[in-house]
């Protein structure tokens, strides 16, 4: 229930943050019947407010309705963390990428990227980055002429 | 005549030949899909031609549709949501050392439900293209409007979340330039956001990095536990004669439903299964490893494939997630679906329907005589997969317009992606609404432009009309059924 309400209230800021900046931000005056740039976005804005209110209203419904029902969300501080640290790993593998180059840190990330996931052997851990580094790069660069990053 | 020769091109059918592996191996594994594989192999088809590159993709369609019956069968889980009512027998029949035989029957099942409809799409197709012709900015604002109806179907428990979030999507596709005034719109001065968000990076973020990020949660002695065994087992030709209303009755099903937008092989499965079961004279053998259910349920599966191509081709109207993914790989190749696809590309949409023939038949060839190959390689454990997935996820990305932003683009989705599963909110409606919000928006602008009556214009229409009549039913159905529900549920308890 706490996920639930969490979730929606989340909605409910992006939303409004987003709306603001609708008034905000500087846009062209509309030309002729045209209803101007930011009308679209704001009726669709305001259209996810009053549907997240339906479901905020739902989800007390079904809490009064159902009390017996199971919090299913599966969110845990381990799964959290967890992600979180792999999430890292991906935005450093992304600003390494032009500064370290793309072979050396590719191989690196799925080093790490395995250890993550318990690979312990020595071999896989050596043999698949050479391995997808070189398809890449046979595939991609020579191959198919599609630049690596 | 020449259309028919040119799909014979080596180059062509490797292509073709490569998708189908891809797709099936793809399928094969829980917690990959066939939406997955299309988005992370899209930018590779960007090198090459409209047809040799969409033909690739239509194998991994073919491909992953089938693939997910294998762990179904063989391990109890289902590869694809299309392979959960594969389940029902096909578990029971692996269970008993039947496994083989229950393969050989989801194989040929899932040729001939491709093939009755890649048919069907192949005659139907041009009939609704041309009928699509007639079709002005409030008839493109009205189709587009009903294609979002879609997200009721497609939302699974919670519509209303679907609802919010495939106006988020729209909300999304409205960054960059504006349609008609031509001015940056929530660019914040970024330059990399002037042409809006890179579709084909958010989807690769939203269907594979997510899913990487979802998979990450699982204990590694799971995620190093794929292995599948696999025995080779004979089915004599009469016997599998003999099953043929079986085969023709799911064709039938699957394909209709694939062509109802937001239908899909989730529910053309179910479906056909429970037709199979009340025409039965054996009813009481389902469940228990009956043959018959395999093959209502994997008929039916890929059945869909080209009904719900229909939809897409003809009017732009995805008609299921993995086709919402399929027309982003159409738009990077120039082709914009719709009725002038059919115009403008005829040659390039025949060249189409002769691939998703052939894919066919290569899915077949594989099924019936590689499978033993295929299980081995979709026995890799995901702790290796995943992060070669990941890689891939980032060159994609990269490739679109070799620019480092839309790998962040690629990430933040993902993340996004992820925090949406974890919150229980559908990913399907994003993309749906990324899709259509520029129809919608670009439409309904031009509509009040030239139409005195402005919105009105909409009502006037006979074909808008019809349009809107359908998605304000098909929006208020599953709300309706589903209060109707929770009553009946609150009578029980």
């Amino acid at each position: 229930m706490k996920a639930e309400f969490t979730s929606h209230i989340s909605v409910y800021f992006i939303a409004v943050v987003v709306l603001i900046f609708t008034f905000t931000l500087p846009a062209p005056q509309p030309v002729g019947a045209d209803v101007g740039s930011y009308f679209f976005p704001q009726v669709l804005l305001i259209t996810i407010l009053v549907l997240n209110t339906l479901s905020v209203v739902r989800v007390i419904y079904n809490k009064v309705a159902f009390s017996k029902q199971v919090d299913s969300f599966k969110i845990t501080k381990k799964n959290i963390i967890r992600v979180s640290l792999l999430v890292g790993l991906l935005g450093a593998y992304i600003i390494l990428m032009p500064i370290i180059g793309y072979e050396i840190t590719t191989g690196l990330f799925l080093i790490l990227m395995m250890l993550m996931f318990g690979i312990r052997d020595y071999k896989i851990l050596i043999l698949i980055p050479i391995g997808v580094v070189g398809i890449l790069y046979i595939v991609f660069d020579t191959l198919l002429s599609i630049p690596l990053p | 005549m020449e259309t028919l020769i040119s799909i014979f091109d080596f180059q062509l059918l490797f292509m073709v030949f490569a998708g189908v592996f891809v797709g099936i191996v793809f399928g094969a594994i829980p917690g990959l899909s066939a939406t997955m594989a299309i988005a992370l192999f899209i930018p590779i088809t960007f090198v090459m031609s409209p047809v040799v590159g969409i033909s690739f993709l239509l194998g991994i369609y073919c491909g992953g549709m089938y693939g997910g019956a294998i762990p179904a069968i063989l391990i109890g889980t289902p590869g694809t949501p299309g392979a959960a009512a594969t389940l029902l027998d096909g578990y029971p029949m692996g269970r008993t050392g039947q496994g083989g035989r229950a393969l050989k029957y989801a194989t040929v099942g899932s040729f001939i439900g491709g093939i009755f409809s890649s048919i069907i799409l192949i005659f139907l197709a041009p009939q609704i293209a041309s009928f699509g012709l007639r079709f002005g900015a409030p008839e493109y604002f009205a189709l587009g409007v009903f294609g979002l109806s879609i997200v009721a179907s497609i939302s699974g428990e919670n519509v209303l979340k679907g609802l919010i979030v495939a106006a988020f999507g729209i909300v999304i596709a409205t960054v960059g330039m504006d349609p008609v005034l031509g001015s940056p719109r929530f660019s914040f001065g970024e330059a990399n956001l002037m042409s809006g968000i890179s579709f084909i990076p958010a989807l690769i973020g939203l269907f594979a990095i997510s899913q990487v990020l979802v998979d990450s949660e699982q204990q590694n002695e799971t995620l190093a536990n794929n292995e599948i065994h696999y025995r080779k087992q004979r089915v004599p030709l009469k016997e599998m004669f003999s099953k043929w209303i079986e085969f023709l009755r799911s064709s039938v099903i699957g394909t209709v439903i694939g062509i109802i937008p937001g239908s899909g092989a989730g529910i053309s499965t179910f479906l056909a299964y429970n037709e199979s079961r009340r025409f039965s004279k054996t009813p009481e053998k389902y469940g228990k490893g009956h043959a018959e259910g395999v093959i209502a349920t994997e008929t039916s599966n890929n059945a869909t494939t080209g009904g719900a191509l229909v939809p897409l081709l003809t009017l732009g109207i995805p008609g299921d997630s993995v086709t919402a993914v399929i027309f982003g790989g159409l738009l990077i190749h120039g082709l914009t679906p719709g009725p002038d696809l059919f115009v403008e590309n005829i040659d390039t949409v025949n060249q189409m329907f002769g691939t998703l023939i052939i894919a066919n038949i290569f899915m077949l060839i594989l099924g019936m005589f590689f499978i033993k190959y295929l299980v081995k390689v979709a026995s890799v454990p995901k702790s290796i997969l995943i992060p070669i997935i990941v890689v891939f996820c980032f060159v994609g990305s990269f490739s679109i317009t070799n620019n480092i932003f839309d790998v962040w683009i690629a990430l933040i989705f993902g993340v996004l992606g992820y925090v949406m599963v974890k919150f229980k909110y559908p990913l399907p409606p994003l993309i749906l609404g990324m899709i259509l919000g520029p129809i919608i928006e670009a439409n309904f602008r031009r509509m009040m432009i030239q139409a005195d009556e402005g919105i009105l214009i909409v009502f006037s229409r006979p074909i808008s009309l019809v349009f809107i009549v359908i998605t304000i039913l098909t929006l208020l159905y599953p709300l309706v059924s589903s209060i109707v529900k929770n009553r009946k549920r609150k009578l029980n308890n």
